[in-house]
């Protein structure tokens, strides 16, 4: 459309006699004179230098992209509106009645979640980098582990061990892990010991210094805390 | 204060056990058989004769085809082998058992007669291993495990779960390999048979020492007139007999002891300074000479058997015309079974050792000393 406010009127519209009739609007010699060098000046001052008129105003500053609210009385309806929006929250009785968190069982395949572990070694490699062998293990605490490909290689209870699977869901005490005859295996991350590889590197995960939900494990300060029994 | 003494009250100190009984071989409830089939890891084991032997006696009497075993480096995963099971475990008498630092510090695993499989394991090892077990009974509290597999139940086939997981951990988890005493036994001739390993084992193969000393010139007690009086007062039921009786017992045994260490102090002539020792023999007893022959070595008790029926055989006989045999058998103390599959641990020894004393008539003392973390005698 933009382009269309400065093309020219269509043909018959300029041949139509109106339009031979149209007169110039009157302009007197001195605007005549002014405005075409004003004009000029005006552009050629901002095209001058981008670079020193970013410093100038930009640089530095802090700039509200947002439309702000001026009058207290816009406030007010504004309030108004958000507290009508308000999101209703389910509560854990209802999301334990509702098995929110549940993964159905005609989901329990491990061919389902392959592609979420493809999705998880992508983002490890990219959480690596270049990073040495200490910062990697430093982000790992805070990395994302559904989709990882977990074995228990110790633990406090003997059934549990050797018990290999994708990660699908972490909770704070519990890794639930999906193995490859098609079982959820609930495992507590309490007195037992984690392994993973990526590439030729063999990662050991102390469950016992895990023991957060992954939301908050992901800001968590953690602190040197010494891994005395399982 | 008295709370103070509740919060303190510690279990009583454990104490290591000697347990004497008599019988008779006659005797249909006579354990003897029992007492040596049920304790499988022999160390050694040695005959004491109140008179002098020659070597000719003992190559005809007590020297029989040399008895072997073999020392191994091997995998878990071996004995679950389906050919081991069948040519060894059913058929005839297998035994083996793992040499270590010690069963208070590392793992332990031993293979008995009737096939079971009990591995002694330390916290690390259990938590590693993927196989369920109960916790050791000595020690401090949850820090050694026990985990018993039977061999030979119905369940231990190819294909089946149970087998499969133990497999599976022996493959993955606990693929170490351990150095074995192995013996193989036929159960019909009692011979040692030659197994076969493969080569990556290092299987050496190695002879039950065999060594005889001749002790001249020490005091022997007359240890039957102990037992004749004994058995007069056996009818009324005197507890001061009773208890000259026991004490009698443990003094005979203290000098067996000094026996089978040749000490100095049964020497006829010794001159001792009283400040370093007391000791004198339980009494009457007589100046006389001796025989010990000893075989030292991983001893499959089902030897020991043959060896104790034939001893009986010829004091019977009076061949020797001795008054009484005495047989002591040492226990490996780092076994983890003592008698009949009970547990077995090291504290302060860990001894698991046994004695017949063997009269002409076929009567017997047996004396049983264990270690205090046994649990054979509870």
């Amino acid at each position: 459309m933009s382009n269309n406010v400065y093309s020219s009127l269509p043909k018959d519209i300029q041949d139509s006699p109106e339009a031979k009739n149209e007169r110039q609007p009157p302009v007197s010699e001195t605007t005549k004179k002014f405005v075409p060098n004003f004009v000029l000046n005006s552009i050629e001052s901002s095209t001058k230098d981008p670079a020193k008129i970013y410093v100038s105003k930009l640089k530095g500053k802090v700039i509200l992209l947002d439309n702000p609210l001026k009058t207290s009385e816009e406030k007010k309806k504004r309030i108004k509106l958000q507290k009508k929006k308000k999101v209703k929250v389910m509560s854990a009785k209802e999301k334990k009645e509702t098995k929110i968190y549940e993964i159905p069982e005609e989901c329990h395949k491990y061919d389902l979640f392959i592609p979420l572990n493809e999705l998880w070694l992508q983002y490890m490699e990219e959480l690596h980098g270049n990073s040495s062998p200490a910062v990697f293990v430093q982000k790992l605490l805070k990395a994302d582990f559904h989709g990882a490909l977990f074995t228990v290689s110790k633990s406090r209870c003997a059934s549990y061990i050797g018990i290999t699977g994708i990660n699908i869901q972490e909770t704070e005490n519990m890794f639930k892990l999906i193995t490859k005859d098609n079982k959820l295996k609930s495992i507590p991350k309490g007195h037992s010991v984690f392994t993973f590889q990526l590439k030729d590197y063999m990662f050991t995960l102390y469950g016992e210094q895990l023991r957060f939900r992954s939301a908050t494990r992901a800001t968590k300060k953690f602190k040197n805390k010494p891994n005395i029994d399982l | 204060m008295y709370t103070l003494l509740m919060a303190f009250s510690l279990p009583e100190p454990g104490k290591s056990k000697l347990l004497i009984s008599k019988s008779t071989t006659k005797s249909q409830n006579s354990r003897h058989e029992k007492i040596i089939l049920e304790h499988p890891f022999n160390h050694q084991m040695e005959l004491l004769f109140p008179t002098v032997l020659s070597s000719q006696q003992i190559m005809d009497q007590f020297s029989k085809d040399p008895f072997f075993f073999y020392k191994a480096n091997i995998p878990l995963s071996y004995f679950i082998d389906r050919t081991f099971i069948n040519t060894y475990v059913k058929g005839g008498c297998v035994r083996a058992l793992s040499l270590s630092e010690g069963i208070d510090i590392s793992n332990v695993i031993s293979l008995d007669e009737s096939g079971t499989l009990i591995l002694n394991l330390t916290k690390d090892t259990y938590e590693q291993l993927g196989l369920t077990g109960k916790p050791s009974k000595y020690g401090t509290s949850r820090q050694r495990f026990v985990v018993q597999i039977n061999l030979l139940e119905k369940s231990m086939i190819p294909g089946k779960k149970g087998y499969e997981r133990v497999k599976w951990c022996f493959e993955n988890s606990l693929t170490e390999s351990f150095p074995f005493l192995i013996s193989f036994i036929d159960i019909i001739s009692h011979e040692s048979k030659e197994m076969k390993f493969p080569s990556t084992f290092n299987a050496k193969k190695l002879n039950v020492e065999q060594n005889s000393f001749l002790l001249n010139d020490i005091l022997i007690p007359e240890i039957s007139e102990m037992i004749k009086m004994n058995n007069n007062n056996n009818n009324n039921d005197n507890k001061k007999e009773e208890n000259k009786w026991k004490s009698d017992a443990i003094e005979i045994y203290d000098w067996l002891g000094l026996v089978s260490l040749k000490s100095q102090r049964l020497l006829a002539y010794d001159q001792i300074d009283p400040y370093i020792s007391l000791y004198s023999p339980p009494e009457p007893y007589k100046m006389g000479d001796g025989t010990l022959l000893r075989w030292t070595g991983f001893i499959p008790s089902a030897i020991i058997l043959s060896i104790f029926k034939s001893v009986l055989e010829q004091i019977e006989k009076n061949n020797l015309n001795v008054p009484w045999i005495v047989i002591n058998i040492w226990g490996f103390k780092d076994s983890p079974i003592s008698w009949n599959k009970q547990e077995h641990n090291h504290f302060m020894s860990g001894e698991n050792n046994y004695s017949f004393l063997i009269w002409p008539d076929g009567s017997y003392t047996l004396y049983q000393a264990l270690g205090e973390y046994d649990n054979y005698s509870i």
